[in-house]
């Protein structure tokens, strides 16, 4: 199975899917036109990928800022990843945001109350 | 059908799908009731997950609504501020087109002065030379070399004027090809 990766634009985030490591990255923008069609192969690639995953999984998520559509998205994507979580294998969150962007970290918060898997919530360093 | 409405209906296809799926099961009969049971546990986890994806979708659209709110008024500020900033630029450069206008017309003025002294002394030694020794030899009068005189003094002022005035258009058609 491939990695999977795309690069950022002014609308839509980076995606970074490393099947090699498991470790995952979403990051910058998502204002996408069509929020589905533009995560639609990223779903896909997690159905293959939910049914092989690593024993440890990690998606980071560096988003800026994102649309309505864009946040059913994540949502979709935190399920898959939840089903992943079987036969001991690990899954986490590391969601980052900036330290004076309360409504990030709030839609942080927002997802950790429905989704079944840990949620790290980190302030975003400079650096990072 | 518009675009946006469908990319909404495609944000919920899943949701759609199961709901169909709810539907048709409820149309079928001669099943077990733990069949049932499933079908009924099932509907509420899915129903129970869409609240939850409900809150959050309400919670975020909020949000990017006081974001846009706030994107809003800042922008307005800053326009104000821009219109301020426009107004006072156009003062001062009115206040600093009139100190040109004045410098320019007191360079002008000091050109037009030096013509004029030397269209004086011109007119000086032709009275003195030529038309006092006319004056002289033609009458004995004297009130007309006076009077000569007088005038030549009197010109001084509109020739000065007329001097000036020909500088100043110079200068502003010099001014008008350079902007070209």
């Amino acid at each position: 199975m491939e990695n999977f990766y795309l690069e950022s634009t002014p609308k839509t985030p980076r995606l970074s899917f490393n099947n090699d490591n498991g470790i995952f990255e979403i990051s910058g923008r998502s204002i996408p036109e069509n929020s589905i069609e533009f995560y639609k192969p990223l779903l896909d690639w997690l159905d293959q990928y939910v049914k092989e995953p690593k024993k440890e999984t990690l998606l980071i998520v560096k988003l800026e800022y994102f649309n309505t559509s864009s946040s059913k998205c994540l949502v979709e994507i935190f399920r898959k990843l939840e089903k992943a979580q079987k036969d001991s294998k690990q899954i986490a969150i590391k969601w980052y945001y900036d330290e004076e962007d309360e409504d990030m970290q709030e839609s942080g918060e927002d997802f950790k109350e429905i989704i079944k898997i840990p949620i790290e919530m980190l302030v975003l360093k400079e650096e990072e | 059908m518009s675009n946006k409405k469908l990319h909404s209906e495609e944000v919920f296809q899943k949701e759609a799908d199961f709901l169909e799926h709810a539907r048709n099961v409820m149309t079928q009969s001669g099943k077990d009731e733990a069949v049932w049971k499933e079908e009924y546990k099932s509907l509420c986890d899915k129903y129970d997950r869409l609240i939850g994806e409900a809150k959050i979708l309400t919670s975020i659209s909020d949000r990017l609504h006081h974001k846009l709110n706030q994107a809003n008024d800042q922008l307005k500020t800053q326009s104000e501020e821009i219109g301020k900033i426009n107004h006072d630029l156009k003062v001062n450069n009115q206040i600093l087109q009139d100190t040109i206008d004045q410098l320019v017309k007191a360079r002008v003025g000091r050109k037009a002065g030096t013509i004029v002294l030397l269209i004086a002394v011109g007119l000086f030694m032709l009275s003195e030379g030529l038309l006092e020794p006319l004056i002289e030899k033609n009458t004995e009068n004297q009130y007309f070399v006076l009077f000569s005189k007088m005038s030549i003094a009197v010109l001084l002022k509109p020739i000065d004027t007329v001097v000036e005035k020909y500088l100043m258009r110079q200068t502003l058609r010099k001014k008008d090809e350079a902007l070209l």
